[in-house]
């Protein structure tokens, strides 16, 4: 068997040999030990290669593409909205006359000041899941300047072994204890921003994301 | 959507994408933000693309914004130092999977794409989206499978 045979067999298993190449390899494996060793070998390697691309892991990965995919193509759908569109379509006007007559009986009134003391004004829940699309409070770049910063000394941030998993784990006991619920973790080289979401069985529960960047990972971290 | 952004976000391209971003990063979170990324960069960007298939050029920008993240030395990789395993966990399944991450990473960039890429695609297809003539890539492929094979010890030598 010499390196074209080997080259000839790993192609075999991928089903890309002509017609030509698969009767002679097919008439190697039934003559030539060796060759049908290595091609056991090369069959064991592709399960092994196939699990690892196939693995939870990987499905998981999938899964979060797929919805960052799905809210991309709803962004650029918003982005490409037709004002023609808009007030040819009665749905839209319908919902930018709620809006307006919201606004008119909100706006006015809305200041620090009276806010506590607000007559309570019922509304129905469609116009609450409106009204609740616009007030959603969003975690945006001028909120997370304003966040308190722990800072990893420039000593520890330059050693080569960086061991984010303690580093994360201090930060969090040690603002939950505060009940700091949101916090930036600062370096040398990035800034990463840790949001608390809950504390349930005496275990933090949030996401940690890189300031500026879309991936956001969770994370779990107990007080023992 | 635009054609552009129908290539884009072809569920074949999601998988090259998918598969290349874990064959270079090992682990789903890192995984993710790389694809990520590029799905951002690549719609930024779509100015920039002239030619009729999109996947090479989105895979030379998944694999330039891996060059750059790779290149900050000292920066803090998120995930990889959040092992899913843990260490004493010696059990058979679990140093096989070891074993599997360690000789995938020691194979080049090269093969492991190659290897990443031909778990959805044809040779053609990774001949066209790597730039390579096809001849090559069946030797380069070929070799790192040897390779991961001697690796994972499947030679007796």
């Amino acid at each position: 068997m010499n390196e074209n045979d080997k080259i000839l067999i790993n192609a075999y298993f991928d089903s890309e040999t002509s017609e030509d190449e698969t009767r002679y390899i097919e008439s190697l494996l039934q003559s030539n030990s060796e060759a049908n060793e290595y091609a056991n070998n090369i069959k064991e390697a592709n399960n092994e290669i196939n699990a690892y691309f196939n693995s939870p892991e990987i499905f998981d990965l999938k899964t979060n593409i797929d919805s960052f995919i799905e809210k991309q193509k709803l962004k650029l759908s918003n982005a490409k909205f037709n004002w023609g569109d808009f007030f040819y379509n009665p749905r839209y006007v319908g919902f930018a006359a709620s809006a307006v007559f919201l606004a008119i009986i909100l706006v006015p009134t809305f200041n620090e000041n009276q806010s506590n003391n607000l007559p309570t004004y019922s509304i129905s829940s469609e116009q609450a899941s409106f009204l609740e699309k616009i007030l959603v409070p969003t975690f945006n770049e001028n909120q997370s300047n304003n966040l308190p910063t722990y800072t990893i000394s420039s000593e520890r941030a330059s050693s080569d072994v960086i061991d984010f998993n303690n580093i994360l784990n201090n930060a969090v006991l040690e603002y939950g204890d505060k009940s700091i619920w949101a916090f930036k973790i600062k370096t040398d080289e990035s800034i990463l921003i840790v949001q608390v979401n809950d504390l349930k069985d005496d275990c933090y529960i949030g996401t940690i994301s890189r300031e500026k960047t879309s991936g956001i990972k969770e994370f779990k971290i107990c007080k023992d | 959507m635009s054609n552009f952004e129908s290539m884009l976000f072809a569920d074949s391209l999601k998988m090259k994408m998918m598969n290349l971003a874990m064959s270079k990063t090992f682990n789903k979170f890192d995984a993710e933000d790389l694809v990520h990324q590029s799905y951002l960069k690549a719609l930024e960007r779509q100015d920039q693309f002239k030619g009729s298939n999109l996947d090479p050029w989105v895979i030379t920008i998944l694999k330039n914004l891996f060059i750059d993240s790779t290149r900050k030395s000292k920066e803090v990789l998120l995930g990889d130092d959040i092992p899913e395993i843990s260490v004493n966990d010696e059990s058979h399944a679990v140093l096989l999977e070891r074993d599997k991450h360690k000789c995938l990473k020691g194979l080049s960039d090269n093969e492991r794409e190659i290897i990443a890429l031909k778990q959805t695609n044809s040779y053609e297809e990774i001949a066209q989206d790597l730039d390579i003539k096809s001849g090559t890539l069946r030797q380069t492929f070929s070799r790192a499978k040897e390779k991961f094979m001697r690796c994972m010890g499947f030679f007796d030598e």
